[in-house]
């Protein structure tokens, strides 16, 4: 029934802006993904360079998320129980390290984790050195990727009915009880997307974790150190990877936001 | 009658100790978030802020991020405000396709995505080629900065401006064509300015987000350095101390000129609805 | 003047199906129908805001199924208003005239008439998120006048407004009527549909099942559903055997008497409630109609209680409350209903 004709000059005009906008927003990664050699890339992505960063990569994402889990969820919980007043002075807070530029956000924690600051002094009597360490990059992660858990679990929270809670509460479960039985299996889903946003955002984050530590280097920053000092071609093998990784954790978020 | 009571204040003392053990781990990572921010500010003495503050490299990187960012969310908006209009109130074929793909920019890490960016205007490839021809060129310019603000920053204008767009009602739209208004008169007598709120908000998120860029810019533009690329120059070269002053001034900036945008928003806000 | 033939459009959840009607210049066309069954869609089929499957529609001799909807002059008044937010009420009644590209003076004239016409000239400044149900349906019936459409379609117009402000859009809607305006207007209320039609359609399953005056409609109610919406309890579709004065009408298992002249042969046989007398023992006055049968169901309505008794079929008698109490009916109860032959409606067709 639908004709060609019957579309609007108008309508034809915003086709076109929209392919347009859909073209540079497709573009470059299927540029990418289609000017890689499969041979070099199959010879090079067996550099144990590249394995190196991958596995420091993938552990300090899922150590800065599970951490971000433990600290996150009692925040979101005791937010969501306070008074709106409470809630309101300190959901801004949270939002700081998604609003402030990577780059100096690393700075920030340059300064808060050094060995000369209180708290870094504190650590390195400890043995724990946060600058140029595995420390540091899941202390950067963890900055950059705590609010998504907070975020995500807080609205979760929020939507439960409290009488379900209240009624547990009667029917003699502590509070803490009460937490781990209903209110988290409630809110699996939101925890489960929060959790996938807070590692996609800690495997990504380069301009953060590349202040903290250039070395070990994740593969973000192996990206840039193999493009500056190789070349375009070179740094294509990780930035390969790392978009295939991120694409992964993309299509489980979408996933588990299908299913509920 | 005894027992119940000692239970139900046994109860109540566990309750408090569960609050309690979540409020002090909230209030840890609470601390975590805010102190590094507070300590930078204040560990940033006032010498070293005016010194940065004279230094022409400083107030010229800041003044072409500035620049750079709003040009590219103005140039952009152009198409990505059509966009956000189809996606909300048409159904075509691969549209779950189209929402995944404006959402790519926001999912792949930027460094990687500078990477895509790069080898698609490099010299060499057809587009890069095709600029040189033209006598235009993308990298070492601030055409790249744009290119990569734009790249990573455009989805949060689409998506807010689709929100936009849903919530007003089509009904609206259907009585406007009804009274006799062409598609395009509707559009912008009637979506636009309904929308207008959520279009806005949209463009000073993409804005925020292209200000803040390094990743992907570092790679397509280092020179002439924008801020965030500066700050990290001088991380690398001088240290801490040299970083620092400039972070600062570019925080300060950056929160006057949003509050200033957000004012001039509401006025403009207000102005559609009077 | 407009003629819709055999009009069809699938929609998510119902669909027209062949909808077929046609109103004259002038007219006040009722469409009556419950909710849910595409009479918004129709609508907006005619005023060319939604594509048709199939089927035609004509105004003036013209076809204008494919029409692009600024050169249909059909105007359409939704039942929610739909007035623009952004913009006052003086700048709404004007959108369809600055549209067409008038002159500031003629917008000004125009709107000044309108605004009379339609009763909201103390209003032309304010902003419509403070106008009242009522207002906000004046503005929104001047708004699509102002553009002096040819047929004006009213969705609902009436049903969200209070009490007093619908007698006063029932008469500005006569009014607007009597000063030549033809007008289809929708709703699934019978009253109103009866207050104003001077025709009325009923929409039945996405297709148009009758068209009539509301007195004849609500005479010779044509189908179950017509008669039950028209508040008509009872209704049988049978034969008409021959004879002469009382004669016999067969629906099922019953046999009703029927007083008629009539041609023999199939048809609709309708029995207001009211007619129905109940009794405990069998009635020995001169009632020709008399079932037992049993009760299965009571119900409270305006100005008494319906009963609806299984006698072979469903028969509903409608009695006072104090008969009520008195009989001490509920379900399950084995009672005697009696009707007169004269009752007994008889409609050919």
């Amino acid at each position: 029934m639908r004709r060609f004709k019957d579309l609007d000059r108008f309508e034809v005009l915003c086709w076109v802006f929209t392919l347009a906008a859909i073209l540079f927003l497709a573009g470059p990664v299927a540029g990418l993904l289609l000017s890689v050699d499969p041979d070099f890339f199959a010879h090079d992505a067996r550099d144990p360079e590249i394995w190196r960063s991958l596995k420091i990569t993938v552990f300090s994402g899922f150590a800065s998320s599970m951490l971000g889990l433990v600290t996150g969820l009692p925040l979101a919980w005791v937010l969501s129980t306070s008074s709106v007043r409470v809630r309101n002075t300190i959901e801004p807070l949270i939002e700081i390290p998604i609003l402030l530029p990577p780059v100096i956000a690393g700075i920030c924690l340059v300064s808060f984790l050094s060995e000369k600051s209180i708290v870094g002094g504190i650590f390195s009597r400890l043995g724990i050195e946060f600058i140029s360490s595995v420390w540091g990059i899941v202390a950067g992660m963890y900055f950059v990727g705590v609010p998504f858990i907070v975020k995500t679990s807080l609205s979760a929270f929020q939507e439960i009915d409290h009488r379900i809670i209240r009624t547990a509460r009667l029917l003699g479960a502590g509070s803490a009880r009460a937490f781990f039985t209903i209110v988290l299996p409630h809110s699996s889903r939101a925890i489960l997307t929060g959790f996938i946003l807070m590692l996609g955002r800690s495997i990504g984050i380069f301009g953060t974790v590349v202040m903290i530590a250039y070395e070990p280097k994740t593969v973000p920053v192996l990206v840039y150190h193999r493009f500056v000092s190789m070349g375009i071609e070179a740094a294509k093998t990780p930035a390969v990877l790392l978009i295939g990784l991120s694409l992964l954790f993309f299509a489980m978020r979408r996933l588990t936001v299908r299913g509920s | 009658m005894q027992d119940r009571l000692r239970s139900d204040s046994g109860r109540l003392h566990h309750a408090g100790l569960t609050t309690l053990i979540f409020s002090l781990l909230g209030g840890l990572i609470l601390l975590f978030v805010v102190a590094p921010l507070l300590g930078m500010v204040l560990h940033c003495p006032a010498e070293d802020l005016a010194k940065a503050a004279a230094d022409p490299a400083v107030t010229e990187s800041i003044w072409l991020t500035l620049w750079t960012s709003m040009a590219a969310t103005m140039i952009f908006a152009v198409s990505a405000v059509p966009l956000s209009y189809l996606l909300a109130r048409k159904q075509f074929p691969l549209k779950g396709i189209v929402t995944g793909i404006i959402d790519l920019p926001v999912v792949i890490p930027h460094s990687a995505a500078g990477i895509a960016l790069l080898g698609l205007i490099s010299r060499g490839s057809l587009l890069g080629d095709l600029s040189d021809n033209l006598g235009f060129h993308f990298i070492g310019g601030p055409a790249g900065i744009m290119l990569a603000m734009a790249y990573v920053s455009l989805p949060f204008l689409i998506n807010a401006a689709r929100d936009g767009f849903s919530a007003v009602p089509e009904r609206l739209e259907k009585a406007a064509l009804n009274l006799g208004a062409s598609p395009a008169r509707v559009f912008f007598t009637i979506s636009m300015p309904l929308a207008w709120r959520s279009i806005l908000s949209g463009m000073i998120l993409m804005f925020a987000r292209g200000m803040s860029e390094f990743g992907a810019v570092v790679i397509v533009t280092y020179h002439p350095m924008i801020t965030p690329v500066l700050i990290y120059e001088r991380f690398g070269a001088f240290g801490l101390r040299y970083a620092r002053p400039v972070s600062v001034i570019f925080v300060a900036v950056s929160l006057a000129v949003f509050v200033f945008l957000r004012f001039l928003g509401r006025k403009s806000v207000n102005a559609q609805s009077q | 003047m407009l003629k819709v033939s055999d009009l069809c459009k699938s929609f998510s959840g119902f669909s027209l199906k062949k909808a077929s009607f046609e109103v004259a210049e002038g007219e006040l066309f009722v469409m009556l129908g419950p909710s849910g069954v595409g009479k918004t869609v129709l609508l907006e089929c005619l005023a060319g805001l939604e594509r048709v499957d199939s089927g035609s529609i004509t105004l003036d001799g013209k076809n204008i199924t494919c029409a692009p909807i600024q050169e249909r002059s059909i105007g359409l008044v939704y039942q929610d208003q739909a007035l623009f937010p952004h913009l006052t009420v003086w700048e709404n009644l004007a959108y369809g005239l600055k549209v067409r590209g008038h002159s500031a003076e003629t917008i000004r004239s125009k709107i000044d008439d309108i605004a009379e016409k339609v009763g909201v000239g103390a209003l032309l400044g304010r902003r419509t998120d403070t106008l009242s149900g009522g207002e906000a349906q004046r503005v929104a019936l001047g708004r699509t006048m102002a553009v002096s459409p040819r047929c004006l379609l009213l969705d609902e117009p009436i049903s969200s407004l209070d009490a007093r402000s619908r007698s006063e859009m029932r008469r500005l809607i006569r009014e607007l009527n009597r000063a030549g305006q033809t007008i289809i207007h929708v709703t699934h209320d019978f009253d109103e549909a009866l207050s104003l039609a001077s025709r009325i359609a009923f929409m039945e399953d996405g297709r148009v099942v009758q068209t009539g005056p509301p007195d004849e409609v609500f005479r010779h109610p044509q189908s179950e559903f017509v008669a039950s919406f028209i508040g008509l309890r009872n209704f049988f579709r049978g034969v008409l055997e021959p004879g002469e004065g009382t004669r016999y009408f067969i629906s099922g298992s019953i046999r009703l008497s029927v007083v008629t002249d009539a041609e023999p042969g199939n048809g609709v046989a309708t029995l207001s409630a009211e007619e129905v007398v109940l009794s405990a023992e069998r009635p020995a006055g001169s009632a020709r109609n008399v079932f037992p049968g049993r009760v299965i169901d009571v119900a409270a309505v305006r100005g008494g209680i319906e009963i609806v008794l299984d006698v072979g079929t469903e028969l509903t008698a409608r009695i006072s409350n104090e008969s009520m109490n008195e009989m001490k009916i509920s379900c399950g109860c084995e009672l005697w209903a009696s009707f007169k032959a004269t009752a007994v409606k008889f409609h050919p067709g």
